[in-house]
């Protein structure tokens, strides 16, 4: 077992693309993936992750091979959506979830929301901004009990500020601040705010 | 998810803690419902190895909850090669757990 700071050994992390924090590997005695398990789990999820892993269930591959028997199975397309996500693989991931969120118009599942979250957040980190806000948009136009609501509307604030429209930015961070005051995000809205009105200000300047 | 009071949310990836080249530096949040936390029954055949990922998933609450790592007593290795060449020495699978310092 190794434990490697992602931004010392980039070279491994880059080997074996890894895209957020926490990713724990699973590797053969070869150092190849057998699968990965992205994010925070609870012991016993987490055990039971790795176990299926090492018996070859439940991994990327195994679900691969069982989509032409499930291509229509709403929970099973989320899914692999989320695991081609974590894996980096965003243009089957993107494919994935925009089938889901076709198969369950009335948001049956109840995890459209989290669908277009994901959407919009792959949309930005490939530079996308205008489908990161579409997607951003959608949540909050038409999902206004999720628990998505306050991540679509400060995805929103950033896939504006990262395209350059600054002011837009600047404003829905200010209203976040000012709809959530108490809100574990409002100090980091409102600081986002304060370094879009110093980068507005400079460019006025120049 | 609507209206799910078991569900956490993504932690928000922030402009400022954002990695190039589309690396997420965000916290994640736990997935999938909700489990009691509690005894394990672990196979025999992977329960040795198991156990030690326990001590990561243990991490992985410690930091979920204190932000700070806990260091549950595992001699974790620091170099990717020595690690792979105990592993073939072995013939053991390789845990790599990835983590930042901010």
């Amino acid at each position: 077992m190794a434990k490697l700071n992602a931004e010392v050994d980039t070279t491994t992390a880059a080997r074996y693309r890894v895209l957020g924090y926490p990713t724990v590997m699973v590797l053969n005695e070869k150092g190849e993936e057998l699968d990965r398990v992205v994010g925070y789990y609870r012991a016993p999820e987490f055990i039971s992750q790795v176990e299926d892993y090492l018996a070859g269930r439940n991994t990327l591959g195994s679900m691969i091979a069982e989509e032409p028997a499930k291509k229509n199975d709403p929970e099973f397309i989320y899914k692999l959506a989320d695991r081609f996500a974590d894996h980096g693989l965003f243009d089957e991931a993107r494919k994935r979830f925009l089938v889901f969120v076709s198969l369950d118009p009335k948001n049956k599942s109840g995890k459209v929301d989290d669908a277009l979250y994901r959407l919009a957040r792959m949309a930005r980190k490939e530079h996308d901004y205008a489908s990161d806000r579409r997607y951003a948009q959608r949540i909050l136009d038409r999902y206004p009990d999720s628990d998505m609501y306050k991540a679509a509307f400060l995805e929103l604030g950033q896939g504006y500020g990262k395209d350059g429209k600054l002011e837009k930015a600047r404003l829905i961070f200010i209203d976040y601040a000012k709809r959530y005051p108490d809100d574990e995000d409002a100090p980091w809205a409102r600081e986002q705010a304060d370094t879009l009105a110093a980068q507005l200000a400079t460019k006025s300047r120049a | 998810m609507i209206g799910s009071a078991g569900s956490l949310r993504p932690a928000i990836s922030k402009p400022g803690l954002d990695l190039p080249d589309g690396v997420d530096r965000s916290c994640f949040s736990s997935r999938g419902p909700a489990q009691p936390e509690g005894f394990v029954s672990v196979s025999p055949r992977v329960g040795g190895w198991v156990a030690g990922t326990l001590a990561v998933s243990l991490f992985a609450i410690g930091c979920t909850q204190a932000k700070k790592p806990v260091d549950a007593g595992i001699a974790w290795n620091k170099a990717y090669d020595a690690v792979l060449a105990d592993a073939q020495a072995n013939h053991r699978p390789i845990l790599l757990d990835f983590y930042t310092d901010w």
